[in-house]
């Protein structure tokens, strides 16, 4: 009995022809899992990286992403507009997680429970009944959205 | 905003002025931005998040998205403000509405946020991804 070789180039154990196919239908899978957890967890550095000022979503719109024109200071950010640097929190507490969620990867970009930029970030981001949204996250995430789908094509492509 | 923009919530604005069942629960009330001050509750405040110019297989398009906020005091509750919400969404999901200058375009809904209590009101969140093609593409 031949052994099948898994997508990550190792040998499956020998066993019969059905434990076979089982076994290198759960490699595949588990290839799949793997490489979109890595995708997913690339594509939220991006986005932060983004968002941090290096290229990535400025190169996506550079209008719409940053304001032109004076981005720090302490006057107001604009309604619509991404929030203006004015400590730098806001950028230096933005952080990624990556998990599966049963066959899924789940990516999240936010703000740590806790940490003293999760206190005003929803506030800026979704608005208030007293003030209008200054969102950040959602425009960066909807400006990688096509990227994204490449790379998950790309894998399907390697693997088909 | 920019034209095209203005043209989109016009086109939206529109749609929703309709008689449904979501304009009747929000009192008409459904305002740009921010609401404002002491205005009757419950009502809507509609943001739009982004706009970016796509490229989705051969078409050259344009999509953006919007952000629905459904408030109301505690004596309207929260399982109302979710009732409400759930209006939006059967009067918007997949729905087409007309653009001036532009191809018609479609709502999608995209997540939601809420219900959940803020400033003693009540406040449901959605998004929904606006959709449409240019002329010609």
């Amino acid at each position: 009995m031949a052994a099948v070789r898994g997508p990550d180039g190792r040998f499956i154990k020998a066993g019969t022809v059905s434990d076979q196919t089982a076994a290198f239908s759960a490699a595949l899978v588990k290839a799949v899992m793997e490489a979109t957890e890595r995708q997913t967890r690339e594509i939220a550095t991006a986005i932060l990286r983004g968002y941090q000022g290096t290229p990535g979503i400025l190169r996506v719109n550079p209008t719409r992403r940053l304001p032109s024109g004076n981005r720090v200071g302490t006057d107001p950010s604009a309604p619509g507009e991404p929030p203006k640097q004015v400590t730098g929190t806001l950028q230096r507490e933005l952080d990624t997680d990556t998990e599966r969620q049963g066959d899924r990867a789940v990516g999240r970009i936010g703000y740590r429970s806790g940490s003293p930029a999760s206190q005003y970030a929803p506030a800026l981001e979704y608005g208030t009944s007293r003030m209008a949204a200054r969102p950040f996250l959602r425009p960066a995430l909807d400006a990688h959205k096509q990227d994204f789908i490449r790379r998950l094509q790309r894998i399907g492509e390697k693997l088909g | 905003m920019g034209v095209l923009q203005v043209n989109v919530w016009n086109g939206l604005a529109a749609h929703l002025d309709a008689v449904s069942s979501f304009k009747t629960a929000i009192g008409g009330r459904i305002y740009y931005g921010i609401a404002p001050e002491a205005v009757q509750r419950p009502y809507a405040v509609v943001t739009f998040i982004d706009d970016v110019p796509f490229n989705a297989f051969t078409h050259d398009g344009y999509e953006t998205r919007v952000q629905f906020s459904i408030y109301g005091d505690e004596a309207i509750g929260h399982r109302s403000v979710i009732d409400i919400a759930d209006k939006l969404r059967a009067r918007l999901h997949r729905v087409r509405f007309t653009v001036v200058d532009h191809e018609p375009m479609q709502a999608v809904f995209a997540n939601s946020r809420g219900a959940l209590l803020e400033d003693q009101l009540w406040r449901m969140d959605m998004d929904f991804i606006l959709r449409g093609f240019e002329s010609g593409s």
